[in-house]
């Protein structure tokens, strides 16, 4: 294979070599009748052409033969006769010839109409055929609907046989007196309280964040930033905090890359689990100190940081620098209270929801913790039908940023 | 400093104009310019990216620089390339005929038709420069009144240095690396792709040279064309195959290459392309190509693959027969498809030519 002219040659060749195969083929599968397998628009004969032939034979007749390779006094005798018998024999057959004209145009208007029906009864059938999918989308929505409601069931009875399990523990406390239940028991009992709102999240996340796919959707901006970070191998696996749903898990997963999460809602780790993906159930501080140090490729937290008071947030950023390895990779996304609506309103939507963070105090606390490269990316402005578009002026570009701009941000930093 | 910006409808990964508009972003920040992509759908998040809203606060100069690519109908886009007052250049991607969506749906038929009257007015305005991917686009063009002398082809940035060098999806290898021979295409399902012609291909090759034979179809499924995917699916139940034909749906840069891995032949035979990315995604992964050759195919694929001038079922997969049984065609077609795309679509190759066309403007 020196040059293009050699290889123009090749294939060439090739294409030769596989016509006459595909024409042996053709001809063997027709020997065996197999050609009916094929679909009939594929077979060329047109039968426009048939009737064309058959209209120009129906029509001879009407010339005289020119005579040319007989003399002349014999092509004039000839001619003469034959125009004769033309003329006898017209006489007779223009009836026949017009009968057959007549078939013909039949015939023609026959596969006019049987063709016109073809169309419409392919157009009906397009049309039907529409019909039946989009019933069949109605129906596979109702289905996941259905499907909603029933995992919305599950929850509730998980709930509810936790409910339960912690009256059951207190009626036995009533019933023995409090000062005969061992102290560990009560310690047990008392840390289940904290799980009482478990279900109650699970609802909230189901009905004010968001669905499982426009997350998953949202998400996806992150991936390029793990890939570059080289997090997710196998040596520098991912912890997701705070991992709820377990969208990005999920999303993480699908990329291939190594991650874990980590929740403190039991009703989110079963739902988690339910999905296939890796979770543990704890506390984020207890579980991270757990951890050995320079283990991890990179801790991500979505809508997390801002469930905690300060102090909290501080140690938690000293635990995940001192378990990152060098350049790994940190992200936080929170809502962004530097969209007006956001701070004022949506924020408090969630009750759990501690105090408002600005991207501003998010960067210098990180960078005051030892991160690096950090990065405030504004991220999920509101769609552009929310926006004021009556003029290009300078205040409705502001209303505008203020109002309609991003609801959430991303901080991102880096281990040195 | 000059500012350029690049405006498109849409910008996400893993689509052909995308990666596109993303090549020539790389490519024009590293001449010193301040470069942003301006978008009406964002998808992807980055600092250079913003609203197609927030543009006339970055074209303020008349030697700014506009780049405009055209795939679709756009009113926002059309109203930019409109009203400011600045350097334009077009890079045209091609605008599927309404026909092929007929009966399918009407949404499409629409959109189609708004991008070929935009098409129209575009063409006659007179800008700079028109770019097109192929030969083919830029005759659309001229066709429809822009100067030839003012029209270029320049074929687009693709991803493919890196999905050569993406991780495979290992649990598609193990799934399809068995005795059976995978037939891939790729390309998102819709009517102007011909799959209900590959179906039939593949169905006669199933039938007649290997019953241990797989058809892999990689690309996205859009729900606006469920009747047309309904239809395809209705071909592929009426031909007993439905254990042989294979709908990924949409799909990443590492199952996408998963699945070249896994293919003995990457066949097309679709109607009409404007370029077609994946052609030399399979060209530089090796993978013998067979194609109809329709539209801009014969100029994307030049020597680097089989050319069919008709779509006969019957050569075709007689063709996919003689690359799977031939070793020796099956690694020439290879090497021979390599070359292509090395001789002509690597990314350098695509700079050089990119930035020596709109160069003088720069």
């Amino acid at each position: 294979m020196d040059g293009s002219n050699d290889i123009k040659k090749y294939i060439e060749d090739l294409k030769k070599k596989i016509r006459k195969k595909a024409k042996a083929y053709s001809e063997s599968k027709t020997d065996k009748n197999n050609v009916t397998d094929l679909p009939l628009s594929l077979k060329k004969n047109n039968i426009y052409d048939y009737l064309d032939l058959a209209e120009k034979n129906a029509k001879i007749g009407i010339g005289v033969p020119s005579f040319s390779n007989l003399s002349v006094p014999k092509r004039i005798i000839y001619r003469w006769i034959t125009k004769f018998l033309f003329k006898v024999l017209k006489v007779i057959t223009i009836n026949q010839r017009q009968f057959n004209l007549s078939i013909l145009d039949t015939f023609r208007m026959s596969i006019d109409d049987y063709n016109g029906l073809k169309l419409r009864f392919a157009e009906s059938k397009t049309q039907f055929d529409t019909g039946i999918m989009e019933q069949k989308l109605r129906s596979k929505q109702q289905n996941l609907e259905t499907c909603e409601l029933r995992k919305t069931v599950d929850y509730l009875k998980y709930s509810l046989v936790q409910s339960e399990q912690r009256i059951n523990s207190i009626l036995e406390i009533i019933g023995k007196g409090a000062e005969k239940v061992s102290r560990n028991k009560l310690q047990n009992i008392t840390a289940e309280i904290n799980h009482n709102l478990d279900s109650f999240y699970v609802f909230l996340e189901d009905n004010l964040r968001g669905s499982r796919r426009e997350i998953k959707k949202r998400l996806q901006i992150y991936l390029p930033i793990i890939k570059k970070a080289n997090a997710g191998l196998k040596n520098s696996p991912i912890l997701d905090i705070g991992c709820g749903r377990g969208e990005w898990l999920e999303l993480l997963k699908d990329a291939g890359l190594n991650a874990r999460g980590l929740d403190f809602n039991r009703v989110m780790i079963k739902i988690c689990k339910e999905h296939g993906l890796d979770v543990v159930e704890g506390e984020v501080l207890s579980f991270l100190k757990g951890l050995p140090d320079n283990s991890l490729g990179a801790v991500t937290g979505f809508h997390f940081i801002e469930h905690f008071n300060f102090e909290f947030f501080i140690k938690l950023l000293e635990e995940i620098l001192r378990v990152l390895k060098p350049a790994g990779l940190l992200i936080f996304e929170t809502p962004n209270p530097g969209n007006i609506l956001v701070g004022s309103c949506n924020f408090y939507v969630d009750p759990t929801h501690n105090k408002p963070l600005p991207g501003p105090l998010i960067k210098l606390v990180l960078e005051s913790r030892g991160f690096s490269k950090v990065k405030i990316m504004p991220i999920n402005p509101y769609r552009d039908d929310f926006k004021i578009k009556d003029d290009d002026s300078e205040i409705s570009k502001r209303f505008n940023d203020h109002f309609y701009g991003p609801q959430d941000y991303a901080a991102v930093g880096y281990k040195i | 400093m000059k500012h350029i910006a690049i405006c498109t409808p849409e910008i996400s990964y893993g689509d052909a104009v995308s990666n596109d508009v993303l090549g020539m972003l790389n490519t024009l920040d590293k001449q010193n310019l301040e470069v942003c992509i301006f978008a009406e759908n964002i998808f992807v998040s980055d600092r250079t990216i913003k609203s197609i809203d927030c543009i006339s606060n970055f074209i303020k100069d008349s030697e700014d620089v506009i780049i405009y690519h055209l795939s679709t109908g756009w009113y926002k886009g059309l109203d930019v390339l409109t009203s400011l007052n600045c350097k334009k250049i077009i890079k045209y991607h091609n605008i599927t005929p309404p026909d092929y969506f007929y009966g399918f749906s009407q949404d499409h038929v629409e959109t189609c038709k708004v991008g070929i009257e935009q098409l129209s007015i575009i063409a006659n305005l007179d800008l700079e420069m028109y770019l097109s991917d192929s030969r083919f686009n830029m005759m659309g063009i001229i066709s429809k009144g822009a100067k030839a002398s003012k029209c270029f082809v320049v074929p687009p940035f693709n991803n493919i240095e890196r999905l050569r060098n993406t991780r495979p999806d290992f649990g598609i290898l193990n799934k399809y690396n068995d005795k059976k021979v995978n037939i891939l295409s790729v390309g998102r399902v819709a009517p102007n792709k011909g799959f209900a012609e590959l179906i039939d291909v593949f169905a006669l090759y199933h039938r007649f040279f290997n019953k241990e034979s797989r058809l892999i179809i990689a690309g996205n499924r859009n729900p606006w064309l469920s009747a047309y995917i309904c239809y395809l699916e209705d071909r592929v139940r009426s031909l007993n195959l439905e254990d042989s034909i294979i709908f990924t749906d949409k799909i990443n840069d590492e199952q996408l290459k998963s699945y070249y891995l896994v293919s003995r032949v990457f066949v097309l035979t679709s109607h009409h392309e404007g370029f077609c990315l994946p052609l030399i995604e399979a060209m530089s992964m090796k993978i013998p190509v067979i194609a109809y050759g329709s539209a801009a195919v014969p100029e994307t694929v030049g020597n680097g693959g089989i050319i069919w001038e008709d779509l006969d079922i019957n050569v075709i997969a007689t063709t996919m027969n003689e690359i799977v049984t031939s070793k020796d065609a099956y690694f020439f077609l290879g090497e021979a498809g390599w070359r292509e795309y090395r001789n002509n679509f690597t990314n350098k190759i695509v700079k050089e030519k990119f930035l020596s066309l709109i160069g003088k403007y720069l």
